[in-house]
């Protein structure tokens, strides 16, 4: 991981408000995390990708195309990560469906373990699962609300790391939300 | 030199030292620094970013806890955007590359984003966080040299991008000598308080506070409408001469007629009165001559409180009032909100048509709740003081029953409980709209006295807003459409024995003194106060008989431009001091 890297990918804004504050300080959270240098262009506008205020600038709109280009160390998980969540919906709707969806967090965590080139495994009430594998973790009865220990090894361990964490960390937010309604609690 | 042209809204001349007033009211002490301060100021930067993302996270976290995560969102992005190493990279490049005081660098930065923000339709809703964000970081770097308007030491002239009603509700007219402003227009809140405060001001100068440097030395013209930055010694000793040579002539008037009833040669007399919109006038109204305040506007309250007032706050401004006044009447005007009058808590939902929605007292019985409010603390208020209460905007007789109703329970519900109140106290409406002026004969058997808002009375006789350039010349106090209904309005009153009072711009403005004199009016309260011995001297140098008879040719003229013409001749003629 020591090779200088560039990606770049182009996705379409798919939420309703556009590339507002929240999606805004969603991505760049999550890019942060990574080493390399990471740029937007939206409407032949650059911003840095770890900007909040640089980003909110761009003024996304719902259907605008957006382009992620990373370059650095660690280029090719950083956008696949940040397509992503910019594909669904910067992440930023949960609270509003879990209850309706409650796999969609087990899916997100699969998907984004698998942006990574380490093992990633999930201990489950003494199991270990592939964290890649949705439809494993969900036969292990993995919900948003499910304690789980991460295993982490490879090359980009770290990065993967600290990506699962703010996803997990996020989720609490999901799991106060539902418990204040009286609706949750595992 | 420089020299800006903006809006005159408040009279007179003013010389001083610039105060800045930037993000909302946080001051910047001064712009620039020297080579070696450089690394002092981004310290004090970082310093006061941490604090204030410290202060946020606990901010987000206590909001949480007590409103649930969804409303702590909004403090938790102002951190992270702390954290935007680019945006605090942006404020340490002025520091370091254009050796920018630290508040200086921020409120720039800021000021930037936030332009380019408001360029933006979809942006533009976002700005204020912008303008948090700003005011946070300026808070936590000023810390204990934080200068508040509301204590200041010296004379100045304030220089602000905008001023929120709460900010010039409270300043103090004894060290704010001028304003100027980039925002703002000829009915704004500024221009009615700078107005009332006697205070030179110029409005809509577009962008002044950016180009003035606090400690700059300005003069503010608000005759003219100018702003002159950085004026020489010769500008300074003109305009040093005139401001006294008015100060001097003003002294001269109300030395002659302050303490002096309005009354005319042949013994006709006229209870002269100011409009205020905070107690806090009241001292100058009564300074001036004014014999007690013909309308509170009470509104105010509601344009500078962050949450809607309560009975207390409503009473505590009542006997802030009263105090003053010393036995003086004063008309208590129940909330006036709407139309142009939002913007402050409990606003409604928008309307296509504000001015003739939802506004005033058709919001007071939409919410008779708040309504009740007041007029508890109206009634406690009477048996301190000389009381009137006046409902505004009233249309029709089922109007004026439905308030009255609310106010005979409540004191029914007095009476029962034992608390004090004025049994007497004198209850009016206001005649603004036409309906009202067209059959005051059946409205004036239901209250105690008519006061007459000429403002919305000629808004809706002649169908015209006179904030709207393009039609605003065809705003015509001398109609005689108007005039007529004033006529119907006064003659329908003495016919049932209550008196008329007119609180309207129209009374305030010496052109129309002698008409309205002649046309039978009992009161007139006049803004700014300023205008009181003004409007004295003018009934105090003619005779009754001669203002009836000019009323009556007036009101017999069927074109505005004859009628303009002809009163300004008459004026002329029998006032020559004041009419050149």
């Amino acid at each position: 991981m020591t090779s200088e890297q560039k990606h770049s990918i182009e996705i379409v804004i798919g939420n309703p408000l556009g590339f507002h504050i929240r999606p805004v300080q969603r991505f760049a959270a999550m890019a942060k995390l990574f080493d390399s240098h990471v740029e937007v262009e939206l409407r032949g506008q650059k911003a840095p990708g770890k900007s909040i205020i640089n980003l909110m600038g761009l003024a996304g709109r719902n259907g605008d195309t957006m382009r992620i280009a990373a370059q650095g160390p660690d280029a090719d998980q950083c956008v696949q990560v940040l397509a992503y969540i910019a594909r669904n919906d910067f992440f930023v709707e949960d609270h509003l469906d879990t209850d309706q969806q409650p796999n969609r967090h087990v899916e997100r965590l699969a998907s984004l373990a698998s942006c990574f080139k380490s093992d990633i495994t999930a201990t489950v009430d003494g199991r270990n699962v592939d964290a890649k594998n949705a439809s494993a973790l969900m036969r292990q009865g993995v919900s948003p609300h499910t304690a789980l220990d991460f295993q982490v090894l490879g090359e980009d361990a770290r990065q993967a790391r600290a990506i699962i964490d703010n996803l997990v960390s996020n989720s609490y937010y999901i799991e106060e939300e539902m418990v204040r309604k009286g609706k949750g609690g595992a | 030199m420089e020299t800006e042209h903006g809006i005159p809204v408040g009279p007179g001349i003013a010389i001083g030292p610039a105060f800045l007033l930037e993000a909302e009211g946080v001051r910047i002490p001064r712009h620039y620094v020297s080579e070696d301060e450089i690394e002092g100021e981004i310290s004090r930067l970082d310093e006061a970013i941490s604090e204030a993302q410290d202060e946020l996270e606990a901010l987000a976290e206590h909001v949480s806890k007590k409103a649930g995560p969804k409303v702590a969102e909004i403090f938790s992005a102002h951190a992270a955007m702390l954290r935007d190493e680019y945006l605090c990279q942006e404020f340490r490049d002025r520091i370091r590359q254009k050796k920018y005081a630290a508040e200086f660098a921020v409120a720039h930065t800021m000021g930037q984003w936030r332009s380019a923000f408001q360029e933006d339709s979809f942006l533009a809703s976002r700005a204020p966080d912008l303008d948090d964000l700003e005011r946070r970081v300026l808070l936590h770097l000023l810390g204990a040299r934080r200068e508040e308007l509301g204590t200041l030491k010296t004379d100045v002239i304030l220089a602000a991008h905008d001023l929120r009603p709460s900010q010039i509700v409270t300043l103090d007219p004894d060290h704010v000598k001028g304003i100027v402003m980039d925002a703002g227009g000829p009915t704004g809140h500024t221009a009615i308080i700078a107005s009332a405060l006697g205070i030179p001001a110029v409005v809509g100068l577009g962008s002044v506070s950016a180009r003035l440097t606090g400690g700059d030395t300005v003069i503010v013209d608000g005759e003219k409408g100018l702003v002159i930055i950085g004026p020489d010694e010769e500008t300074i000793k003109t305009y040093r001469q005139r401001r006294d040579q008015a100060a001097k002539t003003e002294q001269t008037l109300l030395a002659e007629v302050r303490d002096l009833p309005a009354e005319t040669k042949d013994g006709h007399r006229v209870d002269i009165l100011a409009n205020i919109e905070s107690p806090r006038e009241v001292a100058r109204a009564i300074e001036h001559g004014a014999e007690g305040i013909g309308l509170y506007r009470t509104e105010f309250l509601y344009l500078t409180s962050e949450s809607i007032p309560s009975e207390e706050r409503h009473f505590d401004a009542y006997m802030e009032a009263i105090e003053k006044l010393d036995g003086r009447p004063i008309t208590i005007r129940t909330v006036d909100l709407g139309g142009d009058k939002f913007g402050g808590v409990g606003s409604p939902e928008p309307e296509r048509n504000p001015f003739l929605g939802r506004r005033s007292i058709r919001y007071c019985l939409e919410h008779p709740d708040l309504f009740r409010d007041q007029l508890r603390a109206i009634l406690r208020a009477s048996v301190h003081g000389n009381v009137r209460v006046m409902f505004p905007m009233v249309s029709g007789i089922e109007e004026l029953l439905a308030v009255q109703l609310i106010l005979k329970e409540l004191q029914n519900e007095f009476q029962q409980a034992g608390r004090a109140f004025d049994h007497k106290m004198q209850v009016g409406m206001m005649v603004e709209v036409p309906s009202a002026a067209v059959y005051a004969d059946a409205l004036a058997q239901y209250v105690d006295f008519f006061s007459i808002g000429t403002n919305d009375l000629i808004q809706y006789t002649l169908a015209i807003d006179r904030t709207n350039e393009h039609v605003a010349d065809m705003y015509q106090p001398l109609h005689p459409a108007v005039l007529r209904l004033l006529r119907m309005t006064i003659d329908a009153a003495h016919n049932a024995g209550i008196y008329v009072s007119l609180c309207g711009e129209m009374g305030s403005d010496i052109m129309y003194a002698l008409l309205l004199l002649g046309l039978g009016i009992d009161e007139l309260s006049v803004a700014p106060t300023w205008l009181v011995p003004e409007i004295k001297k003018i009934i105090r140098n003619v005779s009754y008989k001669t203002a009836r008879d000019v009323a009556d040719e007036i009101l017999n003229m069927s074109e505005v431009n004859r009628a303009v013409a002809r009163l300004a001749e008459v004026n002329r003629d029998l006032l020559p001091m004041l009419f050149r």
